[in-house]
């Protein structure tokens, strides 16, 4: 990319840079052969700010808008995919969903501890049998008295059992209503509320993925985010957000993918030369590239108009 | 767009890059392998390549 690069992008690129050199590959094989979820990680990423990037300061976050964070992902994805992918569920989903439609009382009780890591964040949409089709969900919730009984399953989810918060939704209005799901805030430990079968996956497997369980899990009025009936609608918003995370962690993916066949082919000789010198292989890395440049100038056009236009 | 296109962007240069490796990208002591495997999550998490079309293409046709 040619753009003349923010100061704190640069800024935040390398720390990031430094911190997994460091502290990822050394061991991120070991955490993908055993499914470890290396939580000591996300507290380091905490402690450079790396999980509250676009919190606002005075809610304990860095306060840094899209580009930086993109560039956090693409710069962690380059290193360990499965890092990227739990940095940036925590930031966009659950941190994403309580900074955008949390009250301030909410936004002052959860955001510092998500920002700083202390606590990992969690966010159930998905369910068994309802991915894309996110309306047909069956985790139900209905009001008694000044709680909400919660009841259902949800599945796929990042830090599904390791979380220490979550924001669910569930449906508190008719079937395929889009105005008949609810986000509730569920902290760990809520009677009801356990964590289940975790998924073995065929990559990101140090990104924990897990099944939530709620069984009469009843949560207080006060964790309602925004208003009854607005959780599909806010859904959505979030995962606008999230998508832009998504570009950025295949991006560092490809751009890692790239970087290593690009060294390798000039140092791999076949028939008396680097592999690099036939075209078969010299035509790879141009498409390579050119895809890749494509990719990265479509997220920061992303970033541009998170930036510049407010949904 | 963006998510749509560099997570089929990340498969194919995982996918590239360990034909590049040949037999040593098909092991584990290169780190391509790993990329290859983790690419795949991007064009399904978060919106899957198809939904994101439906998204672009309700988009377009909107008026």
């Amino acid at each position: 990319m040619h753009f003349q690069e923010n100061e704190s992008v640069t800024m935040v690129r390398q720390m990031v840079r430094d911190f997994a050199e460091k502290h990822i590959r050394p061991d991120m094989m070991v955490w993908d052969e055993s499914q470890t979820f290396p939580i000591e990680v996300f507290k380091g990423l905490g402690e450079l700010g790396l999980m509250g990037v676009l919190v606002p300061e005075n809610y304990g976050g860095s306060g840094f808008g899209y580009y930086e964070y993109a560039a956090a992902i693409e710069e962690l994805a380059k290193v360990c995919g499965s890092v990227g992918l739990s940095m940036a569920a925590h930031n966009s989903l659950c941190t994403g969903h309580i900074m955008q439609f949390g009250n301030e009382d909410q936004k002052q009780r959860w955001l510092p501890k998500l920002a700083s890591a202390e606590w990992i964040g969690a966010w159930g949409l998905t369910e068994a049998n309802t991915g894309s089709d996110a309306l047909r969900m069956k985790c139900v919730a209905h009001k008694d008295g000044n709680e909400w009984v919660l009841n259902g399953a949800k599945n796929w989810i990042t830090h599904g059992i390791s979380g220490d918060i979550a924001v669910v939704l569930a449906r508190t209005g008719d079937l395929l209503d889009s105005h008949g799901i609810t986000a509730f805030v569920v902290e760990r430990g809520t009677p009801g509320f356990s964590g289940g079968k975790k998924e073995n996956k065929l990559g990101m497997r140090a990104s924990e993925t897990a099944e939530m369980i709620f069984e009469d899990c009843r949560i207080p009025e006060e964790n309602v985010l925004g208003n009854i009936g607005d959780g599909f609608i806010q859904a959505m918003k979030v995962l606008d957000g999230g998508r832009i995370s998504i570009a950025s962690l295949s991006l560092g993916i490809a751009k890692g993918a790239y970087e290593a066949a690009l060294k390798y082919s000039k140092e791999r000789e076949q028939f008396g030369k680097p592999i690099s010198n036939f075209q078969a292989i010299a035509f790879k890395l141009a498409d390579m590239a050119t895809k890749i440049e494509a990719a990265e100038l479509l997220i920061q056009e992303s970033c541009d108009l998170k930036t510049r236009v407010k949904t | 767009m963006a998510k749509y296109y560099a997570s089929e962007v990340s498969v194919y240069c995982a996918n590239e890059a360990v034909q590049i490796f040949g037999g040593y990208g098909y092991t584990k002591d290169f780190p391509v392998e790993k990329f290859y495997r983790d690419c795949k999550l991007c064009t399904i998490g978060e919106g899957t390549s198809e939904i994101q079309k439906l998204v672009i293409s309700r988009a377009i046709l909107k008026d």
